[in-house]
C-alpha cells in the first residue's frame, strides 16, 4: 500500500481512470450516473500506459475503502451537480478575465493578446488553487470523523483492514477526485494557449503546485479527521489551517516586508554583514516557500525575469552573490513532507488501540 | 478441545472505576453462550476487549487458542462482532456492504460475490439486495448486520444485544437465526439484559454485575440454585375449594392461591374454570406426580405450567441492584 499515496500525484491521467475499478469488476453493477457526463472523460490514453493503468487499478482495488469511497462519491446528483457548477465558474471567471482584459489590449499586438493569454491562465490556476483550499478539507475531514459518527468505525476496526489501508484509501479517494477537477479545468487552460504566452513549464509547475497542495489539504483534514470524533470540529479545524496557509501567511510575508523596510532604512543594507544578509535572504526565501500563493507568483517572476525555470542567482550588497532555488521546488518538498507526516500521524492515531 | 473463548482475570478500569472486574470465563466450542446482566453490568465492555477494540487494563483474552495482545488479527479473523448499533453506510447497497466488509477481510472479490449471495439468503434479505441500506427496517438491519458478521466465516460470533430494539417477530427471526448457526457448528457468545430472550436457546448462562460473574451455569440449574420454590400456573375446572384442599395435602406446595382475575377475562362468569398460582419446592418429578395426583383425584385440568416469568426472579436474585 506504500505507494498508494505517492501514485495518484504523481499520474494525471488517474482521475479518469477513477471509474474503472467499478467498470471492470462489477459488470452487473448500478452504473455510477456521473459516469456517463463526466467532462473530459473520453480520451485517455489507457492504451499508451495499460501496465502503470492496471497496476493502479490492481491497487485501488485491493483497498476497499478507496474503492468504496470511490462508489459512494461518484453515485447520485451530488458528484455531477459539483463539477457543473465548478466548470460553469470556471467558464464565466475566463469569460471576465477574457472580456476586462482584451478590451485593454490592442489588437493585432503580439505581446499584447500574450497579456491575455497570460490573464486566462493565471486566473484558472487562482481559481483551482482556491478550489483545491475549499474543497479538499471538506473532502478529507470527513474522513475518519464520519466513521465514528456513523458507528461504522468500529465494524471497520474489528475487520483486518489496516489503519495505513483506511487512511491511505480515504487520501487516494480524495486525491482521486481533486484531480478529476483539476482535469475537468484542463480544457479551460487549454483555451490560454489559443491566446499564447503560456509555456510549457509554466502549465506544468502549476500543476505540480496544485496537486501538492491539494494533497496537502487533504492530509490536513485527514489528521484533524483521525484526532477528532466530529466531524464539525474537524472541518473548522482543517479549514482553519488550510485558509492560514493561503490568506494567512501572506499577510504574514507583506508584515515581514515592512519589518525589512524598515530594518533597512533603519540600519541600512550595507551595514549588515554576509551572514545577515544571507539569513534575510533565507527568512524571505522560505516566508515565500510555504504559501502557494507567494510560491507561484515567485516562481513566475523568476521564469520570466531570469528566465530559469529552477534557480535564481541574487547579487548580495556585502559580497558576492547567491544562488537560491525557485519557490517551486522547496514548495513541493516542503509541502510532500507535511503531507507525509500528517499522514503518519493519522495511522498512528487509528491504529491506536481505545483505552 | 480449545476453548472457544477464555479470559483470565479479565479486568478494565475506566480511572477508579473497574468495569469488568478479575473476570474468569471460559465458553466451549458451539455453545450459546447468554452472557446477562443489568445496563452497565460491564458486557459492552467485555465484548469490546474480546473483539479487540479496547485494551484490558489486565488479565489475559484468547480466543480460539489466539491471544488478543498478541495476535490480534487472528482473533478478529476468529470472531465476527454485531455490536448493539447499526453502522450504516447511507451510499452502499445491502450487496455492495456485505462486499465492502468481505473486502476488509481480505477475501477475494469472486468469493465475495458468492458470499454476500449465500449469506442473503441466510438472512432472508436476498429481494432488497440492491437497496440503500439505509431503507431496510430495523430488523432487516439487524439481519443484514448479522449477515456481516458472518462475511469471513468467524467461527465464533459475538453478539452485543442482538434483540434489542427489535419488535417481536423480528426477535422471533433473530433467533432462530441464531439456532441456524448454531447448528453449523458456530460458538454463539451473547449479551443481553432480557433473561427471557436466552431461556429458549442457551446452552449456558452467565449473569454478570458490577464486572463480575455471580452466577454462571445451565439456566435449569441455576433456577432450581437460586429459586428453590417454582411458581406453577394452573386452570383447573373446579371449585377452587376443592382443588386448594387438594393441592395443600400435597408435599411440596408451600403456598396456593386462587387468581384474582376480571370475571370477562376469566371466560366470563360460569365457565367454571379456577385460576391458581402456587409456590411448589421440589423437583421435576414431584412437580409431576403433583399432576397425576390431580387427575386421579378427578379435577379437570385444562393448563399447568412452570411460569416462565420467574426468570426474572432468577435475575433479581442473582443480581444485587449493584451498577458500577
Amino acid at each position: 500500500m506504500e505507494t498508494t499515496s505517492a501514485a495518484p500525484a504523481g499520474d494525471s491521467p488517474m482521475p479518469g481512470d477513477a471509474r474503472m475499478p467499478g467498470d471492470a469488476r462489477m459488470p452487473g453493477d448500478a452504473r455510477m450516473p456521473g459516469d456517463a457526463r463526466m467532462p473530459g472523460d473520453a480520451p485517455l490514453p489507457d492504451d499508451l500506459r495499460p501496465g502503470l493503468l492496471q497496476r493502479l487499478q490492481a491497487l485501488l482495488l485491493a483497498n476497499p475503502v478507496a474503492f468504496k469511497e470511490l462508489r459512494g462519491r461518484m453515485r447520485g446528483r451530488r458528484a455531477y451537480i459539483l463539477i457543473t457548477v465548478y466548470t460553469a465558474v470556471l467558464s464565466l471567471a475566463m469569460l471576465l478575465v477574457y472580456f476586462v482584459t482584451n478590451s485593454s489590449s490592442t489588437p493585432n499586438n503580439y505581446n499584447s493578446i500574450q497579456m491575455v493569454g497570460k490573464a486566462l491562465f493565471g486566473a484558472v490556476f487562482w481559481l483551482q488553487l482556491l478550489v483545491m483550499c475549499f474543497v479538499a478539507p471538506a473532502l478529507a475531514a470527513g474522513a475518519i470523523a464520519s466513521e465514528r459518527e456513523r458507528q461504522t468505525y468500529e465494524l471497520l476496526r474489528t475487520t483486518l483492514l489496516s489503519a495505513r489501508a483506511l487512511v491511505l484509501g480515504k487520501f487516494a479517494s480524495g486525491m482521486l477526485f481533486l484531480l478529476l477537477l483539476l482535469l475537468v479545468g484542463l480544457p479551460l487552460q487549454s483555451m490560454a494557449y489559443l491566446f499564447g504566452g503560456v509555456t510549457l513549464e509554466e502549465l506544468l509547475v502549476g500543476t505540480l503546485l496544485l496537486i501538492v497542495t491539494a494533497a496537502a489539504f487533504l492530509a490536513v483534514g485527514i489528521f484533524f479527521s483521525s484526532l477528532s470524533g466530529r466531524t464539525l470540529i474537524s472541518t473548522v479545524l482543517s479549514y482553519g489551517v488550510s485558509l492560514l496557509l493561503v490568506f494567512g501567511l501572506p499577510m504574514l510575508l507583506f508584515l515581514l516586508l515592512l519589518l525589512q523596510q524598515n530594518l533597512i532604512s533603519g540600519t541600512g543594507l550595507s551595514n549588515m554583514n554576509v551572514f545577515q544578509e544571507t539569513m534575510l535572504l533565507l527568512l524571505m526565501w522560505s516566508g515565500m516557500s510555504i504559501n502557494p500563493l507567494a510560491t507561484a507568483v515567485g516562481s513566475e517572476v523568476i521564469l520570466l525575469q531570469e528566465s530559469s525555470l529552477w534557480s535564481m542567482s541574487i547579487s548580495l550588497s556585502s559580497a558576492g552573490s547567491i544562488s537560491m532555488p525557485s519557490p517551486w521546488i522547496p514548495y513541493t518538498i516542503l509541502y510532500t513532507l507535511l503531507s507525509l507526516f500528517l499522514l503518519w500521524l493519522a495511522v498512528r492515531r487509528v491504529s491506536r488501540l481505545d483505552k | 478441545m480449545t476453548a472457544a473463548i477464555e479470559l483470565q482475570q479479565l479486568t478494565k478500569r475506566f480511572k477508579e472505576r473497574s468495569a469488568v472486574d478479575h473476570l474468569d470465563l471460559t465458553v466451549e466450542q458451539g455453545e450459546i453462550f447468554g452472557f446477562v446482566g443489568p445496563n452497565g453490568a460491564g458486557k459492552t465492555t467485555t465484548l469490546r476487549m474480546i473483539a479487540c477494540l479496547l485494551a484490558p487494563t489486565s488479565g489475559e483474552i484468547k480466543v480460539m487458542g489466539h491471544s488478543a495482545s498478541h495476535d490480534p488479527d487472528a482473533v478478529r479473523s476468529a470472531i465476527g462482532y454485531m455490536p448493539d448499533f447499526f453502522g450504516v453506510y447511507n451510499d452502499l447497497s445491502v450487496e455492495e456492504y456485505l462486499d465492502f466488509f468481505g473486502a476488509c477481510y481480505k477475501l477475494p472479490p469472486a468469493e465475495r460475490a458468492r458470499l454476500a449471495n449465500d449469506l442473503l439468503e441466510l438472512v432472508e434479505l436476498s429481494h432488497r439486495r440492491t437497496d440503500p441500506v439505509e431503507r431496510l427496517s430495523r430488523g432487516m438491519q439487524q439481519r443484514l448486520s448479522l449477515a456481516r458478521t458472518l462475511v469471513h466465516d468467524p467461527q465464533v460470533l459475538l453478539l452485543d444485544e442482538p434483540a434489542s430494539g427489535l419488535d417481536p417477530r423480528a426477535r422471533v427471526e433473530i433467533r432462530e437465526l441464531m439456532r441456524e448457526l448454531a447448528r453449523m457448528g458456530k460458538t454463539i457468545f451473547f449479551s443481553t439484559h432480557i433473561l427471557a430472550d436466552v431461556a429458549e436457546i442457551c446452552t449456558r448462562v452467565g449473569i454478570l454485575e458490577a464486572g463480575q460473574l455471580v452466577a454462571l451455569g445451565e439456566l435449569e440449574a441455576l433456577q432450581q440454585q437460586l429459586l428453590p420454590r417454582r411458581q406453577v400456573d394452573l386452570t383447573v375446572l373446579a371449585t377452587p375449594e376443592n382443588t386448594l384442599a387438594l393441592l395443600n395435602a400435597y408435599m411440596g406446595v408451600v403456598q396456593a392461591q386462587p387468581v384474582e382475575e376480571n370475571g370477562a377475562a376469566n371466560g366470563g362468569v360460569g365457565s367454571g374454570r379456577t385460576r391458581l398460582r402456587l409456590e411448589f419446592s421440589g423437583d421435576d418429578a414431584a412437580l409431576a406426580g403433583l399432576l397425576a395426583h390431580l387427575v386421579h383425584n378427578g379435577v379437570a385440568v385444562m393448563h399447568f405450567s412452570e411460569d416462565r416469568r420467574d426468570l426474572e426472579e432468577v435475575f433479581l436474585r442473582a443480581t444485587r441492584g449493584q451498577v458500577t
